[in-house]
């Protein structure tokens, strides 16, 4: 019992009410973006910001988040402790977004194998047509798959303590995963068609956005394992981190292939 | 009836609004089941309904009496030392196979009046029904393709002898006997129409097509509501429709074909595709 | 008061926002549960008092009526039965019952929870800024779109249901972490209590649906603000696709209410009837298969937006099939029951008219479940009693059997039986008056979500509307013992059940005294 009072009323308890706090004014920043003479007299500036409303949301939550991770990492060097629970966790995360993809790709699916219930010939209608998968997203299959070799190395070589290799390989890793994301928004900005052409963008847009979304959070993780390996220069500390990076990596990557296979591959 | 009145003045408004509609096919107070069946498929539904309703209240009066009787026979006062068994593997299988075959016991009608239902006949008339916001519009493609609109009547002008917030300016109409196919969709949101005398309920969907089919026994009029939520005047989109002898039906067609405006095909398929 | 009483107060709201305890987070979420409860019973009380005779009396129009029908189903669902059964109980009970000192993640813990309140203040927000959402808790575009509901309502609720939903995720990962890793040595999985396992289902139910609908949501926000077609015809989208999305999320939802209270039932049932529950392997096989069922038969919700024969016939009979695994946990309690020693305490009351009236609702949901026979059933009033029945009638009044179970373990006091007894059979009348005459209404043709119905069924929703003044009466008799109570209730014996054959009730040095709450105070 004594632990349990400690932990009541200490510091920990604090981050958390911070991030539900963030993610309410997330909701609202959001809300201000679709609705902005809500809000009175910041109208005005919400017009002016646009979109960056929303980046303005993301910033406590980004503080807080941090704040939270700092003040927890410390608590867990001081005391190593079995990662069975938290890998459960995170599969079970993970889990949760398989099935929102799911969701994301039956919409497609239901519209890709009965077109004609949405009043089209075929799929994509025309005359909208996907890009030529064996060029640009190719590029990006092969640039994703790469880095997600690179992560399973590092992964590696941590567990066999060869920390600045896996240093090496993480902000490689990073850097292909970079790549992508600014191979991606050239290839949004270049698209002939725009999210409100229709269904088919709209789906396609969403879908390939949300990845993109997971591959910046995948991209964000390995840059924290990457900081703590090099900080930690062990496994000790970093471990549990790089591990939960490396599956959020893998899980990012299969979903592009199954994007790539579907959306690209099929499509055309 | 529109007053805030007390309870005892509206179970007395209750039973005169009962007497007033006895002999109507609108609902009746304290009704405590189907109103009129006018279709062969309304009747087959009370039926697997009241086959079903016997098993359930079987169902319900078995767990009610085991229960009553665990509670007067083992009481702690009467049965003061617990059974310590707790499998049976007989019994645990008894009961997981005896609902299995009542529901055989169920689904076996089920399925029949689902096919019955699904399968639409060859038919003699199609009719149009499409939902806006808040009213219904039908139109007669195989007599000219003329069309109307239905609206509820203001509850300060309903016509003597109908129902308030049933009762409309121009009601559907079919010929008694014959197999009509109903074809419904929406202008705007998503409706529902809702027939219970015939049995009779679909979606009006924006941008489908939906058919289903009827075949009126008796001649009468009957009432109906829209049965999806859609919007400020959800309450107030009723549906009737009035079942009349062949040649009378003819006569109104004639009529209506002069009196309505045509409606092409493709102002339809627009409003379809809209 | 005093500078210390004061400074203390001060200190112990603090407490209260910033505990990470798990028992202490329980007691938020009961808390919260109950204030919610409070709201949405307000919400269908004023229902009631509109639809106690024809005419609009009470409701400015339509639209708002659709907006208050709409608050009353997700404030019900998300804000009151999921926070208690799953956030309340959950927190306090699984960690003792499988010997963890706290959940996994005790920070995600009070993240989950924090995220409740802002989400439902979204929604208040929904209701009281422009015409509210009118469009029913399922949300279905093209009425939930732009052009049905132009103002902001529509945008509030989905991003409230969004935080709920990342709350509900947050919870259900913390829940499964915990029972799958902190077990104490030797508890096996099939060992574990069944209201454990069953958190442990809708935990995973959860994971699993929630996220789908998440995607609905996102692309109806995405429709609605940012030009998309998803649901929208004119740019090739199907509104009935929304349906699908929705019901894959919904009829699993339902389960993830009902699991938690068919735990609740069977360890109180089992205590009351001092004996382990009878057949206990085939009660967690049962609640799974529950849970797996509970994905493949959502478009029996979606029996007349016109959809062929096969479809309907594969959906009639996957919902029927589901009335196994539910008999056989109805039969295993009546088993347990059955050559036990019985004590009708007040919460096996509660148990009781729970295993009653759930059968109730069950047998109504196989007449519903049949896709021929929902052509004249479908939305009408019997649907709306069908549900009241499993979730007015069920999962409330599991909720206030393991009230009543747990108060002597969650406070140390002991609340006046024959309040106790007056709220059940109060409440049992009051919602049996209240929601059974809607089956006839329903038969009769009445549609749901209508705020002024044709002059034929004002004699049943006259008695309906009694039935919710006594139902509601016998909630307001429930809060004021509560109350007094929590303040002046008798301090509970440490064997106030008698011997107990879960872990909860364990020795406690803090169950000795009485005490507000198990953590907070001490800590404060």
């Amino acid at each position: 019992m004594s632990k349990t009072v400690t932990e009541v009323g200490g510091t920990d308890g604090r981050w958390p009410v911070a991030i539900a706090v963030s993610l309410f004014l997330l909701a609202c920043a959001g809300l201000a973006l679709f609705h902005p003479s809500l809000f009175g007299t910041l109208a005005g500036s919400i017009a002016v910001l646009g979109p960056l409303v929303i980046a303005a949301g993301l910033l406590p939550l980004f503080i807080a988040l941090t704040a939270w991770s700092r003040a927890t990492s410390g608590e867990r060097a001081n005391s190593p402790q079995n990662t069975f629970g938290p890998r459960i966790a995170i599969i079970a995360l993970i889990a949760s977004e398989v099935a929102f993809f799911a969701a994301l790709f039956a919409v497609y699916l239901r519209y890709a194998i009965y077109p004609e219930i949405a009043g089209f010939s075929s799929w994509p209608p025309t005359p909208m047509r996907p890009d030529d998968p064996w060029g640009g997203p190719l590029l990006n299959t092969v640039i994703l798959v790469a880095s997600g070799v690179c992560v399973a190395a590092a992964h590696d070589w941590l567990l066999k303590e060869r920390w600045q290799l896996s240093a090496i390989g993480l902000t490689v890793a990073i850097a292909l995963g970079g790549v992508f994301v600014g191979l991606q928004l050239r290839e949004f900005s270049l698209a002939s068609v725009g999210f409100r052409d229709g269904v088919y963008p709209s789906i396609f847009f969403l879908t390939t956005g949300f990845h993109g979304l997971h591959v910046a959070i995948g991209m964000l993780l390995l840059s924290i394992a990457a900081y703590r390996v090099i900080r930690a220069r062990s496994a000790g500390g970093a471990g549990f981190i790089t591990t939960v990076a490396s599956w959020y990596w893998h899980f990012v990557d299969a979903v592009w292939l199954l994007l790539f296979a579907v959306f690209y591959a099929w499509a055309s | 009836m529109r007053g805030r009145g007390t309870v005892v003045l509206g179970f007395v408004s209750a039973m005169m609004l009962d007497a007033r509609h006895g002999l109507a096919q609108a609902p009746a107070n304290w009704q405590t089941s189907f109103g009129v069946s006018a279709s062969e498929t309304k009747e087959r539904i009370v039926a697997l309904h009241d086959h079903i309703l016997l098993i359930g209240v079987c169902i319900v009066a078995l767990v009610a009496i085991l229960i009553g009787f665990a509670l007067l026979r083992f009481r702690a006062s009467r049965h003061p030392t617990a059974s310590k068994v707790t499998r049976m593997p007989w019994l645990e299988f008894g009961w997981t196979i005896a609902p299995v075959l009542v529901l055989g016991a169920i689904a076996a009608p089920s399925l029949q009046l689902l096919a019955y239902e699904s399968d639409i006949p060859d038919a003699q008339l199609t009719i149009k029904a499409s939902g806006h916001q808040w009213f219904w519009r039908y139109s007669y493609p195989d007599n000219g393709g003329f069309a109307y609109d239905s609206i509820m009547s203001p509850p300060a002008s309903v016509p003597a002898g109908e129902p308030r917030l049933l009762a409309v300016d121009n009601r559907m109409v079919v010929p008694v006997g014959a197999v009509v196919r109903i074809q419904v969709t929406s202008s705007d949101v998503v409706h529902s129409f809702f027939m219970p005398a015939l049995g009779l309920q679909i979606y009006a969907m924006p941008g489908r097509l939906n058919e289903t089919w009827t075949r009126v026994e008796k001649p009468g009029v009957y009432y109906g509501q829209c049965n999806q939520i859609c919007g400020l005047n959800h309450s107030f989109m009723p549906i009737a429709i009035e079942a009349m002898a062949q040649p009378d039906f003819d006569a109104w067609v004639r009529d209506a074909a002069t009196r309505y405006p045509v409606v092409s095909a493709a102002t339809i398929s627009a409003q379809v595709a809209k | 008061m005093s500078t210390t009483e004061h400074r203390r107060e001060c200190r112990s709201i603090a407490a209260w926002l910033f505990t990470t305890d798990h028992k202490a987070i329980g007691t938020l979420y009961l808390g919260f549960a109950i204030m919610a409860g409070t709201l949405g019973g307000a919400i269908s009380g004023y229902m009631r008092l509109e639809l106690a005779q024809p005419g609009m009396d009470y409701v400015v129009n339509g639209q708002s009526w659709n907006a208050l029908i709409t608050a009353h189903g997700l404030i019900m669902i998300f804000y009151m039965v999921m926070p208690a059964l799953i956030g309340g109980f959950g927190n306090w009970f699984v960690p003792l019952m499988i010997g963890a000192r706290d959940m996994a993640f005790p920070g995600l813990n009070s993240l989950g929870f924090w995220l409740l309140p802002l989400s439902l203040i979204m929604l208040i927000g929904s209701l009281l800024v422009g015409d509210g959402t009118g469009t029913g808790w399922s949300l279905y575009p093209p009425l939930s779109g732009i052009d049905g509901q132009p103002g902001p309502s529509v945008d509030m609720t989905i991003l409230a249901l969004h935080l709920a939903g990342i709350s509900s995720v947050i919870s259900a990962i913390n829940f499964v972490t915990t029972i799958l890793n902190m077990r104490e040595d030797r508890l096996p999985l099939f060992g574990m209590p069944l209201f454990v396992w069953s958190i442990l289902i809708s935990s995973l139910m959860l994971l699993l649906a929630m996220p789908v609908l998440a995607a609905a949501l996102a692309m109806l926000l995405a429709d609605r603000n940012f030009g998309g077609a998803f649901f929208d015809p004119a740019g090739g989208g199907d509104p009935m696709l929304f349906m699908n999305l929705f019901w894959f999320f919904g009829h699993p939802e339902v389960y993830i209410m009902i699991l938690p209270a068919f735990g609740i039932i069977s360890q109180i049932v089992s205590r009351f009837s001092r004996r382990p529950i009878f057949g206990y392997p085939g009660m967690v096989l049962a609640m799974a298969s529950i849970a797996a069922l509970g994905f493949i038969v959502w478009a029996h919700h979606m029996f007349t937006v016109g959809v062929g024969f096969a479809p309907r016939a594969f959906f009639t009979l996957a919902s029927m099939v589901i009335a196994v695994p539910t008999g056989i946990k109805v039969f295993a309690w009546i088993a347990t029951m059955w050559g036990g020693s019985i004590r009708l305490t007040v919460p096996m009351l509660w148990a009781l008219g729970f295993i009653i009236m759930f059968t109730v609702g069950g047998t109504t949901g196989i007449v519903l479940a049949n896709a021929g026979a929902d052509q004249v059933l479908h939305n009408t009033y019997y649907v709306v009693a069908h549900f009241h029945y499993v979730l007015s009638l069920g999962a409330t009044y599991a909720i206030f059997a393991g009230f009543y179970y747990w108060f002597p373990r969650m406070t140390g006091r002991m609340f006046p039986e024959w309040v106790g007894r007056l709220h059940f059979w109060c409440f049992f009348i009051g919602t049996n008056v209240l929601f059974f005459p809607m089956h006839f209404l329903g038969l009769a043709g009445m549609p749901r979500r209508i705020a002024d119905y044709p002059d034929g069924f004002l004699g049943w929703n006259m008695i309906a509307s009694l039935g919710a003044v006594l139902a509601l009466a016998s909630t307001l008799l429930f809060l004021v013992m509560l109350a007094v109570s929590l303040r002046r209730g008798a301090p509970a014996p440490r064997d106030v059940w008698g011997p107990a054959f879960t872990h909860e009730w364990d020795d406690d040095p803090e169950m000795a005294r009485p005490r507000g709450t198990a953590g907070v105070e001490a800590g404060a």
